[in-house]
Protein backbone atom coordinates (compact mmCIF):
# COMPACT_ATOMS: atom_id res chain seq x y z
CA UNK A 1 0.00 0.00 0.00
CA UNK A 2 2.91 2.24 -0.43
CA UNK A 3 2.53 5.64 -2.29
CA UNK A 4 5.22 7.26 -4.12
CA UNK A 5 5.59 11.10 -4.75
CA UNK A 6 7.75 12.49 -7.30
CA UNK A 7 8.85 16.04 -7.63
CA UNK A 8 10.90 16.95 -9.94
CA UNK A 9 12.37 20.28 -11.81
CA UNK A 10 10.45 20.30 -15.23
CA UNK A 11 12.38 18.27 -17.76
CA UNK A 12 14.38 16.22 -15.14
CA UNK A 13 12.19 12.97 -16.17
CA UNK A 14 9.66 13.17 -13.48
CA UNK A 15 6.50 12.14 -15.63
CA UNK A 16 8.37 9.56 -17.59
CA UNK A 17 9.91 7.85 -14.83
CA UNK A 18 6.93 8.19 -12.51
CA UNK A 19 5.07 6.53 -15.42
CA UNK A 20 7.44 3.41 -16.09
CA UNK A 21 7.22 3.16 -11.75
CA UNK A 22 3.44 3.01 -11.60
CA UNK A 23 3.43 0.40 -14.87
CA UNK A 24 6.36 -2.18 -13.20
CA UNK A 25 4.40 -1.41 -9.87
CA UNK A 26 0.99 -1.86 -11.05
CA UNK A 27 0.43 1.27 -9.21
CA UNK A 28 -2.09 4.32 -10.31
CA UNK A 29 -0.56 7.39 -11.78
CA UNK A 30 -1.64 10.34 -10.29
CA UNK A 31 -0.35 13.38 -12.45
CA UNK A 32 -3.04 15.78 -14.85
CA UNK A 33 -5.94 13.44 -13.50
CA UNK A 34 -5.46 15.40 -10.56
CA UNK A 35 -5.96 18.99 -12.33
CA UNK A 36 -9.12 17.26 -14.18
CA UNK A 37 -10.80 16.08 -11.01
CA UNK A 38 -10.21 19.20 -9.62
CA UNK A 39 -11.94 20.74 -13.15
CA UNK A 40 -14.96 18.55 -12.94
CA UNK A 41 -15.56 18.79 -9.36
CA UNK A 42 -15.58 22.79 -10.22
CA UNK A 43 -17.36 22.81 -13.39
CA UNK A 44 -14.34 24.75 -15.22
CA UNK A 45 -12.06 23.72 -18.07
CA UNK A 46 -8.65 22.26 -17.12
CA UNK A 47 -7.32 25.49 -18.83
CA UNK A 48 -8.59 27.61 -16.06
CA UNK A 49 -7.65 25.27 -13.07
CA UNK A 50 -3.94 25.50 -15.14
CA UNK A 51 -4.37 29.35 -14.81
CA UNK A 52 -5.07 29.29 -11.68
CA UNK A 53 -1.81 27.19 -10.71
CA UNK A 54 0.25 29.37 -13.11
CA UNK A 55 -0.89 32.90 -12.06
CA UNK A 56 -2.21 33.07 -9.20
CA UNK A 57 -5.21 34.34 -8.14
CA UNK A 58 -4.17 38.30 -7.84
CA UNK A 59 -2.08 38.24 -11.02
CA UNK A 60 -4.87 36.50 -12.62
CA UNK A 61 -7.79 38.68 -11.54
CA UNK A 62 -5.40 42.12 -12.65
CA UNK A 63 -5.02 40.54 -16.30
CA UNK A 64 -9.18 39.91 -15.79
CA UNK A 65 -10.30 43.00 -14.40
CA UNK A 66 -7.81 44.65 -17.39
CA UNK A 67 -9.29 43.27 -20.23
CA UNK A 68 -12.81 41.65 -20.17
CA UNK A 69 -15.48 40.71 -17.39
CA UNK A 70 -14.59 37.56 -15.39
CA UNK A 71 -18.00 35.77 -15.76
CA UNK A 72 -17.33 36.40 -20.13
CA UNK A 73 -14.45 34.61 -18.92
CA UNK A 74 -15.73 32.12 -16.63
CA UNK A 75 -18.66 31.34 -19.63
CA UNK A 76 -16.32 30.82 -22.02
CA UNK A 77 -13.94 28.62 -19.86
CA UNK A 78 -17.09 26.11 -18.55
CA UNK A 79 -17.29 23.14 -19.26
CA UNK A 80 -21.20 22.83 -19.03
CA UNK A 81 -24.01 24.26 -18.86
CA UNK A 82 -24.09 24.91 -15.10
CA UNK A 83 -21.74 28.13 -13.66
CA UNK A 84 -18.73 26.63 -12.84
CA UNK A 85 -16.56 28.68 -10.20
CA UNK A 86 -12.47 27.77 -8.94
CA UNK A 87 -10.45 30.42 -7.02
CA UNK A 88 -7.26 29.98 -5.31
CA UNK A 89 -8.76 28.57 -1.66
CA UNK A 90 -11.01 26.25 -3.36
CA UNK A 91 -8.29 24.98 -5.98
CA UNK A 92 -6.30 24.30 -2.77
CA UNK A 93 -8.79 22.85 -0.64
CA UNK A 94 -9.95 20.15 -3.82
CA UNK A 95 -5.67 19.41 -4.34
CA UNK A 96 -5.08 18.83 -0.74
CA UNK A 97 -8.47 16.70 -0.46
CA UNK A 98 -8.06 13.94 -3.81
CA UNK A 99 -4.46 14.31 -3.06
CA UNK A 100 -5.41 12.52 0.42
CA UNK A 101 -7.71 10.49 -1.20
CA UNK A 102 -5.40 9.19 -3.72
CA UNK A 103 -2.79 8.18 -1.02
CA UNK A 104 -5.08 6.65 1.73
CA UNK A 105 -6.48 4.11 -1.34
CA UNK A 106 -2.98 3.30 -1.49
CA UNK A 107 -0.61 1.73 -4.53
CA UNK A 108 -0.38 5.15 -6.55
CA UNK A 109 2.71 7.30 -7.71
CA UNK A 110 1.57 10.98 -7.49
CA UNK A 111 3.78 13.43 -9.64
CA UNK A 112 4.30 17.32 -8.08
CA UNK A 113 1.35 19.29 -6.61
CA UNK A 114 2.67 19.59 -3.43
CA UNK A 115 2.52 16.03 -2.39
CA UNK A 116 5.23 15.85 -0.73
CA UNK A 117 4.28 18.45 1.75
CA UNK A 118 0.16 17.22 2.02
CA UNK A 119 1.34 13.51 2.68
CA UNK A 120 4.24 14.10 4.81
CA UNK A 121 3.32 12.08 7.77
CA UNK A 122 1.34 9.38 5.23
CA UNK A 123 1.99 5.98 6.27
CA UNK A 124 4.27 4.33 3.99
CA UNK A 125 4.98 7.19 1.97
CA UNK A 126 8.13 8.18 0.15
CA UNK A 127 9.19 11.14 -1.29
CA UNK A 128 11.49 11.83 -4.04
CA UNK A 129 13.00 14.45 -5.78
CA UNK A 130 14.45 14.25 -9.15
CA UNK A 131 16.83 17.24 -9.90
CA UNK A 132 19.26 18.01 -13.28
CA UNK A 133 20.88 20.86 -14.48
CA UNK A 134 19.44 23.14 -16.85
CA UNK A 135 21.18 22.13 -20.11
CA UNK A 136 20.44 18.23 -19.29
CA UNK A 137 16.44 19.34 -18.60
CA UNK A 138 16.38 21.41 -22.13
CA UNK A 139 18.13 18.26 -24.06
CA UNK A 140 15.71 15.59 -22.36
CA UNK A 141 12.84 17.51 -23.45
CA UNK A 142 14.13 18.08 -27.23
CA UNK A 143 14.87 14.31 -27.01
CA UNK A 144 11.35 12.82 -25.66
CA UNK A 145 9.03 15.56 -26.14
CA UNK A 146 10.06 16.34 -30.28
CA UNK A 147 10.48 20.04 -29.71
CA UNK A 148 13.42 22.40 -30.89
CA UNK A 149 15.40 23.93 -28.07
CA UNK A 150 14.23 27.02 -27.74
CA UNK A 151 10.70 26.15 -27.30
CA UNK A 152 11.83 23.42 -24.88
CA UNK A 153 14.12 26.37 -22.99
CA UNK A 154 10.81 28.27 -23.32
CA UNK A 155 8.60 25.27 -21.91
CA UNK A 156 10.89 24.70 -19.28
CA UNK A 157 10.98 28.42 -17.82
CA UNK A 158 7.13 28.15 -18.33
CA UNK A 159 6.98 25.16 -16.04
CA UNK A 160 9.22 27.00 -13.38
CA UNK A 161 7.14 29.82 -12.81
CA UNK A 162 4.11 27.52 -12.07
CA UNK A 163 6.23 25.77 -10.02
CA UNK A 164 7.24 28.84 -8.07
CA UNK A 165 3.88 29.93 -7.79
CA UNK A 166 2.13 26.87 -6.74
CA UNK A 167 4.71 26.55 -3.81
CA UNK A 168 4.08 30.01 -3.45
CA UNK A 169 0.20 29.17 -3.05
CA UNK A 170 1.33 27.11 -0.25
CA UNK A 171 3.74 29.05 1.57
CA UNK A 172 6.61 26.47 0.78
CA UNK A 173 10.04 27.71 -0.41
CA UNK A 174 12.24 24.93 0.72
CA UNK A 175 10.71 22.34 -2.32
CA UNK A 176 14.26 21.65 -3.85
CA UNK A 177 15.64 20.98 0.04
CA UNK A 178 17.01 17.32 0.15
CA UNK A 179 15.69 17.78 3.76
CA UNK A 180 11.72 17.27 2.79
CA UNK A 181 12.70 14.22 0.70
CA UNK A 182 13.74 10.44 1.13
CA UNK A 183 16.23 10.56 -1.41
CA UNK A 184 17.06 13.02 -4.32
CA UNK A 185 18.23 11.88 -7.86
CA UNK A 186 20.68 13.50 -9.92
CA UNK A 187 19.43 12.70 -12.70
CA UNK A 188 22.81 13.38 -14.93
CA UNK A 189 23.98 10.30 -13.49
CA UNK A 190 20.83 8.19 -13.30
CA UNK A 191 18.97 7.00 -15.97
CA UNK A 192 14.84 6.09 -15.03
CA UNK A 193 15.52 2.36 -15.03
CA UNK A 194 18.29 2.65 -12.73
CA UNK A 195 16.43 5.06 -10.65
CA UNK A 196 13.27 2.44 -10.36
CA UNK A 197 15.09 -0.89 -9.51
CA UNK A 198 16.93 1.81 -6.84
CA UNK A 199 12.90 2.91 -5.54
CA UNK A 200 11.84 -0.71 -5.95
CA UNK A 201 14.56 -1.91 -3.67
CA UNK A 202 13.81 0.13 -1.43
CA UNK A 203 9.90 -0.48 -1.52
CA UNK A 204 10.97 -4.39 -1.12
CA UNK A 205 13.55 -3.85 1.57
CA UNK B 1 -39.38 27.24 19.91
CA UNK B 2 -37.97 24.03 17.76
CA UNK B 3 -33.85 24.49 17.82
CA UNK B 4 -32.88 25.28 14.11
CA UNK B 5 -30.22 22.86 12.14
CA UNK B 6 -28.52 23.97 9.21
CA UNK B 7 -27.70 21.23 6.30
CA UNK B 8 -24.78 22.12 3.60
CA UNK B 9 -24.63 19.88 1.13
CA UNK B 10 -24.50 20.53 -2.54
CA UNK B 11 -27.00 17.38 -3.14
CA UNK B 12 -30.22 17.93 -3.54
CA UNK B 13 -31.13 14.45 -2.37
CA UNK B 14 -28.78 14.50 0.11
CA UNK B 15 -30.44 17.63 1.35
CA UNK B 16 -33.88 16.10 1.44
CA UNK B 17 -32.65 13.46 3.32
CA UNK B 18 -31.17 15.07 5.67
CA UNK B 19 -34.29 17.93 6.12
CA UNK B 20 -36.80 14.68 6.43
CA UNK B 21 -34.91 13.32 9.27
CA UNK B 22 -34.05 16.89 11.17
CA UNK B 23 -37.76 17.24 10.72
CA UNK B 24 -39.48 14.01 11.88
CA UNK B 25 -36.95 14.32 14.87
CA UNK B 26 -38.73 17.74 15.67
CA UNK B 27 -36.27 19.91 15.04
CA UNK B 28 -36.30 23.03 12.01
CA UNK B 29 -34.13 21.99 9.09
CA UNK B 30 -32.25 25.11 6.96
CA UNK B 31 -30.39 24.18 3.92
CA UNK B 32 -27.72 25.78 1.74
CA UNK B 33 -25.93 24.18 -1.51
CA UNK B 34 -22.26 25.21 -0.58
CA UNK B 35 -20.13 26.40 2.15
CA UNK B 36 -20.48 30.19 0.92
CA UNK B 37 -24.20 29.93 0.97
CA UNK B 38 -23.96 28.01 4.32
CA UNK B 39 -21.69 30.74 6.34
CA UNK B 40 -24.71 33.23 5.36
CA UNK B 41 -26.99 31.81 6.65
CA UNK B 42 -25.11 30.94 9.78
CA UNK B 43 -24.41 34.77 10.51
CA UNK B 44 -28.31 35.65 9.64
CA UNK B 45 -29.90 32.65 11.56
CA UNK B 46 -27.46 31.39 14.13
CA UNK B 47 -28.00 27.50 13.75
CA UNK B 48 -27.89 25.40 17.22
CA UNK B 49 -26.44 22.73 14.93
CA UNK B 50 -24.69 22.68 11.84
CA UNK B 51 -24.76 19.30 9.48
CA UNK B 52 -21.90 19.61 6.71
CA UNK B 53 -20.73 18.13 3.35
CA UNK B 54 -17.31 18.07 2.78
CA UNK B 55 -16.76 17.99 -1.40
CA UNK B 56 -19.14 21.29 -2.53
CA UNK B 57 -18.67 23.99 -5.08
CA UNK B 58 -18.06 27.31 -4.82
CA UNK B 59 -16.34 26.71 -1.30
CA UNK B 60 -15.97 23.16 -0.07
CA UNK B 61 -17.11 21.90 3.85
CA UNK B 62 -13.38 21.71 4.67
CA UNK B 63 -12.88 25.78 4.00
CA UNK B 64 -16.22 26.57 6.14
CA UNK B 65 -14.99 24.02 8.59
CA UNK B 66 -11.77 25.48 9.14
CA UNK B 67 -13.46 29.29 9.17
CA UNK B 68 -15.75 28.06 11.63
CA UNK B 69 -13.53 26.57 14.05
CA UNK B 70 -11.19 30.23 13.93
CA UNK B 71 -13.80 32.54 14.62
CA UNK B 72 -14.73 33.06 17.99
CA UNK B 73 -18.46 33.72 17.21
CA UNK B 74 -18.80 30.28 15.81
CA UNK B 75 -15.49 27.90 17.44
CA UNK B 76 -18.32 26.11 19.57
CA UNK B 77 -21.13 25.43 17.33
CA UNK B 78 -21.63 21.64 16.87
CA UNK B 79 -20.86 20.48 13.59
CA UNK B 80 -21.79 16.86 12.21
CA UNK B 81 -19.70 16.18 8.93
CA UNK B 82 -21.22 14.03 6.68
CA UNK B 83 -19.49 13.25 4.02
CA UNK B 84 -18.47 10.82 0.91
CA UNK B 85 -14.73 11.44 1.95
CA UNK B 86 -13.42 9.15 4.67
CA UNK B 87 -12.48 11.14 7.99
CA UNK B 88 -8.98 10.29 7.45
CA UNK B 89 -9.18 11.43 3.94
CA UNK B 90 -10.42 15.26 6.11
CA UNK B 91 -8.48 14.74 8.57
CA UNK B 92 -5.32 14.42 6.49
CA UNK B 93 -6.52 17.74 4.79
CA UNK B 94 -6.91 19.36 7.56
CA UNK B 95 -3.35 18.66 8.76
CA UNK B 96 -2.00 20.10 5.33
CA UNK B 97 -3.94 23.41 5.49
CA UNK B 98 -2.60 23.37 8.65
CA UNK B 99 1.04 22.83 7.36
CA UNK B 100 0.50 25.69 4.15
CA UNK B 101 -1.46 28.06 6.12
CA UNK B 102 -0.44 27.84 10.62
CA UNK B 103 -3.89 27.89 11.86
CA UNK B 104 -4.65 24.58 13.37
CA UNK B 105 -8.06 23.46 13.99
CA UNK B 106 -9.75 20.53 16.25
CA UNK B 107 -10.67 17.11 15.01
CA UNK B 108 -14.51 16.95 14.39
CA UNK B 109 -16.43 15.43 17.27
CA UNK B 110 -19.06 13.95 15.01
CA UNK B 111 -17.78 12.86 11.78
CA UNK B 112 -20.31 9.96 9.52
CA UNK B 113 -19.41 8.53 6.17
CA UNK B 114 -22.34 8.34 3.59
CA UNK B 115 -24.31 6.57 3.02
CA UNK B 116 -26.31 6.52 6.43
CA UNK B 117 -29.01 4.88 8.21
CA UNK B 118 -31.79 7.71 9.54
CA UNK B 119 -31.52 6.34 13.21
CA UNK B 120 -27.94 7.00 13.31
CA UNK B 121 -28.18 10.69 11.78
CA UNK B 122 -30.83 11.32 14.50
CA UNK B 123 -28.65 9.68 17.07
CA UNK B 124 -25.78 12.18 16.13
CA UNK B 125 -27.85 15.27 16.30
CA UNK B 126 -29.51 14.18 19.58
CA UNK B 127 -26.12 13.91 20.48
CA UNK B 128 -24.16 16.83 19.68
CA UNK B 129 -27.23 18.95 20.78
CA UNK B 130 -26.78 17.34 23.95
CA UNK B 131 -23.02 18.52 23.90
Amino acid sequence: MAVITISRQFGAGGRTLGKMLADKLGYIFADNSIIRKIAREAKVSTDWVRMIEKEGGTKLSRIISGMVSQSWIERILSTSEDKGYIDEQLYLDYLVLFIAEIADEGNAVILGRGSQYILQNHPDTYNILLINKPENRIRFMVENYNVMDKKAASIIANEDKRRINLYSKLGKKDYDDPANYHIVFNMAHFTPESVIKIIIAILNA
Amino acid sequence: MAKKILIVDDDPDVRLFNSTVVEENGYTALTAENGEEGYKIIKEEKPDLLILDVLMPRQSGLRLYRNLKTEKAFKDMPIILLSGIARRTFLRSQNALTEFEGEEVPEPKTYLEKPVEPAELAQAIKDALNG
